[in-house]
């Protein structure tokens, strides 16, 4: 009996698990190309694992771009129930102090998914992302950080929504920044979360290449920050400074005000973002008399100390009347640059052949685009001789009738400082994998010789001259020697030349016996001032003034001799001795010695960083006057203090072995 | 039922548990692995979102060190001001001085 019913069971089972292994058969062999389908299109998914964008570095390791990973939530409102999208608007209410309302709105209706709200940061989106409902779901999304917000923002460029690089290095160097984004397959549950990755159909992503820009974050900080005080200052309508290393081609610095802040581009119009340098063409006025000069010079048409009948400012040629803004009898050819004389370049250039003068106008890379490698750089206008009229290489001795963009006329002048060559504005120096390689090193790309380095010379004292001796007096620095020339052209509006606007501008280069630096600085229709060298050669010493200080290394050796006079002196081999040879004494610093009975210490003589960090720890308010050592304080030493005292330090400076404090 | 049979069916139940217990193993082993994967993924999640919090440092502290900031922070918050004085230092060697006037006076003398 025992055995049948065993037998019975067993039997059953054996059915049970034939059965079984039938369905199994069915399921995976005989249907399994069918569930197979079916379970691969409901469970599993292809994730686009997005590569990491390249940074961007300026010339001494400073990071100016990088990457944050930002949290976009969803609501897939066919899933999503009224009591969960109540609950959701709460909590989203909260934490971005909004209206519950406002995220309601956005919830209603039951046909679409919606973003309640883009690119939050981790550290909120973190217990956002605790939020499990059938319905409402996340996304990483890739967000680009500016660090600097505006800073160089017409040099790097932005990326949109759809991750692809606009303006600048983003967009002309967007495939290399890019990298190529990788794929994988994932497992999903029913709510459509991930169960799981399948590893072996992982395809990574390969991060964009990280690139080291030539220029300099202080240089640019302070271009920028001149060029804002200047368009303020002689309310001009806008403002463009570009600076450069002559020798190489180098662009150190480019900027544009009104800029824009790349993180949040869409706040901007298209002037605001537009790279006016590169796009951006005027007529350069009496900066281009510079070019002319060195072309009749190269060609020996013209001795520096001949000199020439200026009709006493008022000219006529070929029934077209020129004038001098400052009449003058006569002048020598050097005068004639350093006063900027429109009549004395006039007559000069109608010595050198049309064609001859021609090339020298294209070899200086005028008509032609100079290749920087930003997208939408314009090449400015130079007509052929053939094109020309009886007057118009007189115009264009003088800076009209020729278009010309800021990038180009500052290589030109670098090409006419630097010994005579023309050099490719440059403004990438590497290209580096993410891995650290080095993919690609940019060099400075010479392109022809345009003057002779004798000529080259003779126009870096010429333009020394205009700075000392003429119209650009300006720009005149104590510091070190400056040269550059003034130009200030009227602006063609509606078919005629405007008496009321200009494009007032200023090219400067330092120091003179070797030029390291060169800036072109030019304001649109300035109203405070209409000459580039009451506008913008102001603009330019205070750049210089600044680059020098900042770079006291660099520029050291070239520093004016008369400054020389006013020098401390330190003896080189005594570390403690204080050898001073000015008249302020060497003083030994005292301690701030800090009473138990909460009472006022006393400061004189002491440091300013100890004095405050004492008056802090006291809870007494103070104010400084000076800077160096604590000579007076107004709360004398020793007073009980009840909290409300306002101490006023009066500092006068010390020298310790040279150097001044700071 | 034969007796011969009873080894046959207890030989088909060892085989079939011994089957079972290797698909359940299997199973919990493929769970396990793509628990596994799983944590990797949000490891990786981690490492990077780490990455991109040290390169955020990186750019924060060269802000910080930057000299246009010190400087600003000297004037506004500090009240200092930058020395108008050259700050140029001539650094000359005194013994070096002191045996060249030695040697002169000797020769000259």
């Amino acid at each position: 009996m025992n055995n049948s019913r065993a037998l019975f069971v067993i039997v059953l089972l054996i059915i049970f698990f034939i059965a079984l292994v039938i369905k199994l058969i069915n399921i995976q062999i005989l249907d399994a190309e069918e569930y197979s389908y079916d379970a691969h299109r409901q469970q599993t998914g292809v994730e686009k694992i997005q590569a990491d964008r390249g940074l961007i570095y300026d010339r001494n390791n400073v990071l100016l771009v990088y990457n944050r990973s930002d949290i976009s939530f969803y609501a897939d409102l066919r899933m999503l129930k009224q009591k969960d999208k109540n609950e959701i608007a709460k909590i989203f209410a909260k934490k971005f102090v909004k209206n519950t309302s406002y995220y309601l709105n956005l919830m209603k209706g039951t046909k679409k998914t919606v973003n309640i709200e883009k690119k939050v940061p981790v550290e909120i989106a973190s217990s956002l992302k605790q939020i499990k409902r059938s319905g409402f779901f996340f996304k990483e999304e890739p967000t680009r950080v500016y660090h600097y917000n505006n800073l160089a923002s017409h040099i790097l460029g932005y990326v949109n929504n759809e991750n692809q690089g606009v303006m600048g290095i983003s967009e002309y160097f967007d495939e290399e920044l890019n990298g190529e984004d990788g794929s994988r397959l994932i497992q999903k549950n029913a709510l459509g979360g991930m169960v799981t990755v399948e590893d072996e159909n992982l395809n990574s992503a390969v991060s964009g290449d990280d690139f080291y820009l030539t220029i300099d974050k202080g240089y640019q900080f302070i271009l920028e920050d001149e060029l804002k005080k200047g368009v303020v200052d002689f309310g001009a309508v806008s403002g463009t400074g570009i600076i450069m290393n002559p020798n190489t081609g180098e662009v150190l610095a480019l900027a544009n005000i009104d800029d824009f802040n790349p993180n949040e581009y869409w706040k901007y119009n298209d002037f605001q973002r537009r790279n006016r340098a590169i796009t951006d063409t005027y007529e350069p006025g009496s900066t281009f008399k510079s070019f002319t000069i060195a072309s009749l010079i190269d060609q020996k048409l013209c001795r520096l100390n001949e000199k020439l009948y200026l009709e006493n400012g008022k000219y006529k040629y070929q029934n077209v009347n020129i004038r001098d803004t400052h009449p003058f009898n006569s002048l020598n050819v050097v005068e004639i640059i350093e006063q900027s004389s429109n009549i004395g370049v006039a007559k000069l250039v109608q010595r050198i052949d049309d064609e001859k003068y021609f090339k020298y106008l294209r070899g200086f890379g005028f008509g032609n685009s100079t290749s920087l490698t930003l997208s939408g750089e314009t090449a400015g206008r130079l007509r052929k001789p053939t094109e020309w009229s009886k007057v118009s290489k007189v115009y264009l001795s003088f800076g009209y009738e020729i278009s010309v963009t800021p990038i180009q006329m500052l290589a030109g002048y670098c090409a006419l400082i630097n010994g005579g060559i023309l050099f490719e504005p440059q403004l990438v120096q590497r290209q580096v994998s993410a891995d650290g390689n080095l993919v690609y090193e940019f060099s400075p790309k010479e392109i022809r010789r345009v003057i002779s380095a004798e000529t080259s010379d003779i126009m870096r004292d010429l333009l020394k001259g205009v700075v000392k001796n003429g119209t650009g007096k300006k720009a005149f620095s104590e510091l070190i020697s400056v040269g550059g020339k003034t130009g200030t052209s009227q602006k063609y509006v509606d078919g005629s030349y405007s008496k009321q606007q200009y494009n007032s501008s200023f090219v400067g280069f330092f120091p003179v016996e070797n030029p390291q630096v060169i800036c072109l600085i030019l304001l649109n229709s300035p109203d405070q001032g209409k000459y580039g060298g009451l506008v913008a050669a102001p603009i330019f010493k205070n750049v210089a003034e600044r680059i020098v200080q900042t770079d006291v290394e660099k520029f050291q050796e070239y520093f004016n001799p008369d400054l020389l006079k006013n020098l401390k002196f330190a003896e080189n081999n005594s570390e403690n001795q204080i050898q001073n040879k000015s008249t302020v004494k060497p003083i030994s610093f005292k301690e701030v010695k800090i009473a138990s009975n909460n009472k006022m210490p006393d400061l004189v003589n002491c440091q300013i960083k100890d004095a405050i960090y004492a008056l802090t720890k006291l809870g007494v308010k103070y104010k400084i006057k000076g800077t160096g050592i604590i000579t007076s304080q107004s709360v004398v030493p020793g007073k009980k203090l009840d909290g409300n005292e306002n101490c006023l330090l009066e500092c006068s400076e010390v020298y310790i072995k040279g150097a001044s404090l700071y | 039922m034969k007796k011969s049979s009873k080894p046959i069916i207890f030989l088909l139940l060892t085989f079939l548990l011994i089957a079972t217990v290797f698909a359940l193993a299997s199973v919990g082993i493929k769970l396990k692995y793509e628990q596994l994967l799983l944590q990797k993924d949000k490891a990786e999640k981690t490492y990077k979102s780490e990455s991109q919090k040290k390169i955020k440092l990186t750019a924060e502290y060269q802000t910080v060190t930057a000299e246009e900031r010190i400087v600003a922070v000297a004037k506004s918050e500090l009240g200092l001001i930058r020395n108008i004085e050259s700050p140029f230092i001539i650094k000359y060697n005194n013994d070096k001085i002191k045996r060249l006037s030695e040697t002169i006076k000797e020769k000259y003398e």
